[in-house]
Parts: structure tokens; C-alpha cells; sequence
């Protein structure tokens, strides 16, 4: 199954070293903007209420930079698929010792590969800019990161195995449902309880390590459904 | 009409259709007037190329068994026995020289290679 | 060590259309079978079959002796599929597509890859998308050769390839060859290539088997009778394949070529080719008389 992941590597070499320079590029973005709002030009903001707002946007950049690391890897990762179909490869596969679980189950690692990356890359965005920032770090302050890549995760794997069908348009379609969904769902819970999204969040906040826990459970679950129904279509489609 | 061409002897093919067509015309089965198949047309069903078929008519055409006009194609002319059993005997005669050179080589006198064809000639 | 490669016993397989009709055949260890057939006859169902990416309704696959089905993975490990269009990445090189072959097999040697890159002249850092077709087949090779494959299965390799590339391949499959461990299954339409190098050759049209066995064998029981139409009356039923009927006679295509021969000596008996072998059986399915 190693081969698998080296061909992928080696395809997507340009990809991915592109995806890198551009995660740097936002995370120095990320640090400098922090850094603006303490020592910088912000800081200087007369309004103090404008710094204030300013300076909490700090919390956004390590999640973003996550969904950005991530949303892009997946992506990579995923269009493999439908290039390996078309040259043969797959059809190719059918020779090689190796089963179709594996196949299934070595692009769900590279999902999950770049979850991690993702992670990683969130989290030291956000120790970085809370640190330059000047403000204090909490614990539910990191969580948040993480809790955007398990959003990520379970997006890109549900439908892997259309992609593996070849129905590219369609996952994409998913993929962009789901979000939208996922956010609506935020949107509602805040205007239900007739409060605002930042009060929302802030009961949120409390609960974040339960959602957490909750999420990556869900996409354990997640994980190894796809696998499956992966597996089973390889089997059927014709190679 | 019917021409077999062999595969298996070394007679070249051109050769086959000359002495097939010439034994046709002698046996009377192509009569004088008849028109000869189409250089193209032979090739194709005998799967051979044109050039060998051309080469065939015009063989024929020089041995003065068939007369060839253009734009109408090849015809059998009126034939003078005399002059096949003449392009017979000059064929028989090209290929007893290269078996007396044979036997030659080997050694072999001309009272054996006589008795050779005796007995081939009357086991016909 | 099993007696033979491949084993085929009463294959029924529906596919995608297609339907193989109770095919058996079999490859000797140690020996090269041509695999003839018109394009849709189902050399390719077959050989889909016999890697367990089609699964037969009915019948039994053997490979190296081991039912295909149980010991699949393990049977895997010692057989080279290759294709005629390159399955692999075109973006990648052949050092590369070395690295990933090397996480794939167990038995992976990159020597012996390496210094088949070097034979066939192959650049090592070229990206495949720059070669050209025949140096695509040449790469398809180094790759099924250098991880101490027993069985070739070669799906329409040589076509499309020039003469002088063609003649290189054959030579390695021969060399592949002298090993008696060694077999290769080979699908082709290019009949001189099966005439120079197969031991035994099968033929395969509408999913079903014509005749198969050893390849110098089978052009010696076959000969083209000449004779005219009217002629063809004479020759026994049991003894033609096919009648082609032309404009200046009739091709009887016999079997039993020795017995023939003294049967109908007034005719003329001419050596035939696989193709032609496989024309008149063809056309037999669809009458006994034909003409083009």
C-alpha cells in the first residue's frame, strides 16, 4: 500500500508544495496582521472599540489556515481519483497484490493525513497569533481549530465514495451542500435562541470539548462507513 | 476458368498462371477471341499482386499466346500448336540442363539419369 | 511446481455484454501461448477472468496450480499484467514509478529494474508523458520483469509498435522464457508474432474456444486445397474447416493435412498461416461455404 501514497505524492508533487507555500504565506499573513494590532498600525486605532473588534478576529486565523490546509489537501488528495481512472491505473490495480480495501482505505488516510497536517497547522496559527497578539490562550481557544478539521473531515469523507464512482461534480455538490448546511445550522441555533452569534458562541464555548469529542466520534464513524461502501464500489464498477 | 497457385513449390507464381493459361489455350478451354480476366481483377481473387499478374500477361503476350489491346484488355489469339509444343520443348529443355549440371556434381553418368526417366516418364 | 500455468476448466462468464460459453484451456509451465482472437471475441474477459476482476458464473481457474479465487493475493505477487496503452501517471519518471512499484510488491528488485532501464535505453528522469510508444512498452516491461514474475499476461502488448521494437520484445520474452518456471499468456493480433514465438496457440471467437494446442503443430495439420468449385464435392465433410469460393477456383481449407495429402493428391495443397486458420473457422460458424 505504500506505493500508493508515494504515487500520489509523486503526482501531486507540484500540488502540494504550491498547497504548502500558501499555507506558509497565510500564516505569515495570519502573524503579521496580530502583530499589527498590538505594536503595529491598529494599535493605534483611536476607536478602542474597533481594536477590540479587531483583535478578536485573532481567533479566526488558526481556524482558517486549517480549513485552508486542509480544504486544499483533500481536494489534491481526491483528484487523483478520477485521473487514475481515466490513465488505466485503476484497472491496473487489478494485477497487483493488492486488495480493493486497501485502495479504499489508503485514500481515506491521505484524508485523514491532511486532517492532521490541518490540525497541527491550526493550532500552532493560533498559539502564534494569540501569542503575538498579546492575548491570553485558553484551551477552548485551541479547540476550535481542531473542531473546524473534523467538520472538514467528515465533509470530504462522506462522499468519497462517489467520487471513487466517478461522480467528481457530485461529491463537489456535497461538499458545498454540507457547508452551507453545517453553517445554517449555526445560524439557527443562534437566532433560535434569540441571542447573538456571539453569545451563541460563547454558550458554545463551554460545551466545545463535549462537540469536540462528539465530532471526532462522528468521524471515526464516518471513516470506516466510507471505507466500506468504498470497498463495494471499487468491486462492482467497471475497472 | 480455374488457376491453383502452389505455395509449397518454388516455381514462381508469375510462372504458375503463364503455364496454367498456356495449357487453357491448348486445351481449348480458352478459345481464340476469349478475353482474359482483368489483370486487376485476377490479382485480387488470387490474392497476389498486380505487377505478378502483369508480369504473367505479358509473358504471355511475348510467347505469342495472347494479343493485349489497350483500353480492352488481354485476348487469346489464333494459335499455331506448332509454336507451344516449341515453347514446351524450351522449357523442358532450360530444365534438363540444370538436372544434367546436378548430376554432374554428383557424379551421376547419363545411362542412369536415363533410367530415371524412363521410369518416371511411364510411372505417369 | 505445477504443471501448469493456467488452468481453464468450463469458464461461463456474462460481462458487460459479453458472455464467455464454457471455455477450457490450458498453458503449460515453462511455454508461451498466443492468444488469437477478433477484436470482441473475449481475449480480454478472459483475461480479466483469470485476474479475478471479472468473476466467472461457472467454472474453475487455476494459476500455478491455486484456485485464483482463494489464493488471490499470493498469486498476485508473482504475475506481470501488461497492457498495450501504459496504465501508470504520465507525469511521473521511471525512477519514481521504481519507488512506487517498490512499496507495492514484496518481491520488488531494483537492480534488476534499474539495469533493464539501462538496456532498453530508457531515460531514468524523462517524465513518461515524453516517451514514445514504444519506449511506453519497454517501460511496461522493466516493470513486470523486475519483481520475479512466474506468468506474464499480456494483453495486446505489441500492437501498434514498429517492426524493429516488436522483434526486441519477442526476444525478451523468449529470454523470459528459459526459465521452465517461467510462462507467458500473450493476446495479440499480430499472427507472425504468435507463429515466431508461441509453443501453443488458442483461438478464441464469439466467446468461445475454435481450437487450441501446439502452435507448429496446427499449421502442419492445416493446408489450403485448390481445386474448382464444382471439385469441392469430392472432398470429404469431416476433412474441411471452410470453403472459400472465388472466381478461379475454391480454397478448401482441411484438416488432417497427412491423411489429405494422399486422399487428394491430383490437388494441389498449399501451406497455410494462423490468420488464415482463423479466417476459415470464423467464416465456418457462419456456413460452410463462403465467398469474400
Amino acid at each position: 500500500m505504500t506505493g500508493i501514497f508515494r504515487k500520489d505524492v509523486f503526482v501531486l508533487r507540484k500540488q502540494l508544495i504550491l498547497i504548502v507555500l500558501s499555507v506558509i504565506g497565510f500564516v505569515a499573513l495570519s502573524l503579521l496582521i496580530c502583530g499589527s494590532f498590538r505594536y503595529g498600525n491598529l494599535a493605534k486605532l483611536p476607536e478602542k472599540d474597533y481594536a477590540d473588534a479587531f483583535s478578536s478576529l485573532t481567533m479566526l486565523f488558526g481556524p482558517l489556515a486549517a480549513v485552508l490546509a486542509e480544504l486544499s489537501l483533500c481536494t489534491a488528495f481526491n483528484g487523483t481519483i478520477s485521473s487514475d481512472r481515466k490513465n488505466g491505473w485503476y484497472a491496473f490495480t487489478s494485477s497487483l497484490p493488492l486488495k480493493k480495501s486497501s485502495i479504499a482505505l489508503a485514500k481515506l488516510f491521505e484524508c485523514v493525513a491532511s486532517a492532521v497536517l490541518a490540525a497541527v497547522v491550526g493550532v500552532s496559527a493560533t498559539v502564534g497569533c494569540y501569542l503575538i497578539a498579546g492575548r491570553t490562550l485558553s484551551f477552548s481557544d485551541i479547540l476550535v481549530p481542531l473542531l473546524v478539521v473534523c467538520i472538514v473531515l467528515f465533509v470530504y469523507m462522506l462522499p468519497l465514495f462517489y467520487v471513487f464512482r466517478g461522480k467528481d461534480t457530485a461529491s463537489f455538490f456535497v461538499i458545498v451542500v454540507l457547508f452551507v448546511a453545517v453553517n445554517a445550522v449555526f445560524a439557527v441555533i443562534s437566532s433560535d435562541n434569540g441571542i447573538g452569534f456571539a453569545e451563541s458562541a460563547d454558550k458554545l464555548i463551554s460545551k466545545l470539548p463535549l462537540i469536540c469529542l462528539a465530532l471526532l466520534a462522528v468521524d471515526i464513524v464516518t471513516f470506516f462507513v466510507s471505507w466500506r461502501i468504498s470497498t463495494s464500489l471499487l468491486r462492482k464498477c467497471d475497472k | 476458368m480455374n488457376i491453383f497457385i502452389s505455395n509449397t513449390t518454388d516455381e514462381p507464381i508469375y510462372e504458375q498462371i503463364v503455364r496454367q493459361i498456356k495449357a487453357l489455350i491448348m486445351s481449348g478451354e480458352l478459345k481464340e477471341g476469349d478475353a482474359l480476366p482483368s489483370m486487376r481483377v485476377l490479382a485480387q481473387q488470387l490474392r497476389i499482386s498486380v505487377i505478378t499478374t502483369k508480369r504473367a500477361y505479358e509473358e504471355l503476350e511475348r510467347d505469342g499466346f495472347t494479343e493485349s489491346f489497350t483500353g480492352k484488355g488481354s485476348f487469346v489469339c489464333r494459335q499455331n500448336p506448332q509454336i507451344y509444343r516449341e515453347d514446351i520443348l524450351r522449357n523442358i529443355e532450360s530444365e534438363l540442363t540444370s538436372v544434367c549440371a546436378k548430376a554432374k556434381t554428383a557424379g551421376i553418368g547419363l545411362d542412369e539419369l536415363s533410367d530415371i526417366l524412363s521410369m518416371l516418364y511411364n510411372g505417369e | 511446481m505445477s504443471e501448469y500455468a493456467i488452468e481453464i476448466k468450463n469458464v461461463t462468464c456474462k460481462f458487460d455484454g459479453f458472455l464467455l460459453d464454457n471455455i477450457s484451456f490450458s498453458v503449460p509451465s515453462g511455454s508461451i501461448m498466443g492468444f488469437v482472437g477478433r477484436n470482441g471475441a473475449g481475449k480480454t474477459t478472459t483475461i480479466r477472468s483469470m485476474i479475478n476482476s471479472v468473476t466467472p458464473d461457472s467454472g474453475e481457474i487455476k494459476i500455478f496450480g491455486l484456485d485464483n479465487r482463494k489464493y488471490e493475493q499470493k498469486i498476485k505477487e508473482d504475475i506481470a499484467v501488461v497492457f498495450d496503452e501504459i496504465p501508470f501517471p504520465d507525469t511521473l519518471t521511471p525512477l519514481q514509478l521504481g519507488k512506487v512499484f517498490a512499496g507495492l510488491y514484496k518481491s520488488w528488485d531494483g537492480k534488476q529494474y534499474l539495469s533493464m532501464l539501462e538496456r532498453f535505453s530508457l531515460p531514468q528522469k524523462k517524465r513518461i508523458r515524453d516517451f514514445s510508444r514504444g519506449m511506453k512498452m519497454k517501460l511496461q516491461i522493466c516493470t513486470a520483469l523486475s519483481h520475479n514474475a512466474k506468468l506474464l499476461i499480456m494483453d495486446e502488448a505489441t500492437s501498434g509498435l514498429d517492426p524493429v521494437v516488436r522483434s526486441e520484445m519477442l526476444d525478451v520474452f523468449q529470454e523470459f522464457i528459459c526459465d521452465e518456471e517461467h510462462s507467458i499468456i500473450m493476446s495479440s493480433h499480430i499472427t507472425s508474432d504468435i507463429e515466431r514465438i508461441a509453443d501453443t496457440v488458442t483461438f478464441i471467437d464469439n466467446g468461445k474456444i475454435l481450437i487450441s494446442g501446439v502452435t507448429t503443430e496446427i499449421l502442419e495439420d492445416h493446408g489450403i486445397l485448390k481445386c474448382s468449385a464444382e471439385e469441392v464435392s469430392e472432398i470429404s465433410d469431416e476433412d474441411i474447416v471452410s470453403v472459400r469460393i472465388g472466381e478461379f477456383g475454391a480454397d478448401v481449407m482441411i484438416r488432417n493435412r497427412i491423411k489429405c495429402s494422399g486422399k487428394y493428391s491430383r490437388f494441389i495443397i498449399n501451406n497455410t498461416t494462423l490468420d488464415e486458420i482463423l479466417l476459415f473457422y470464423v467464416r465456418k460458424g457462419k456456413g460452410r461455404e463462403w465467398s469474400v
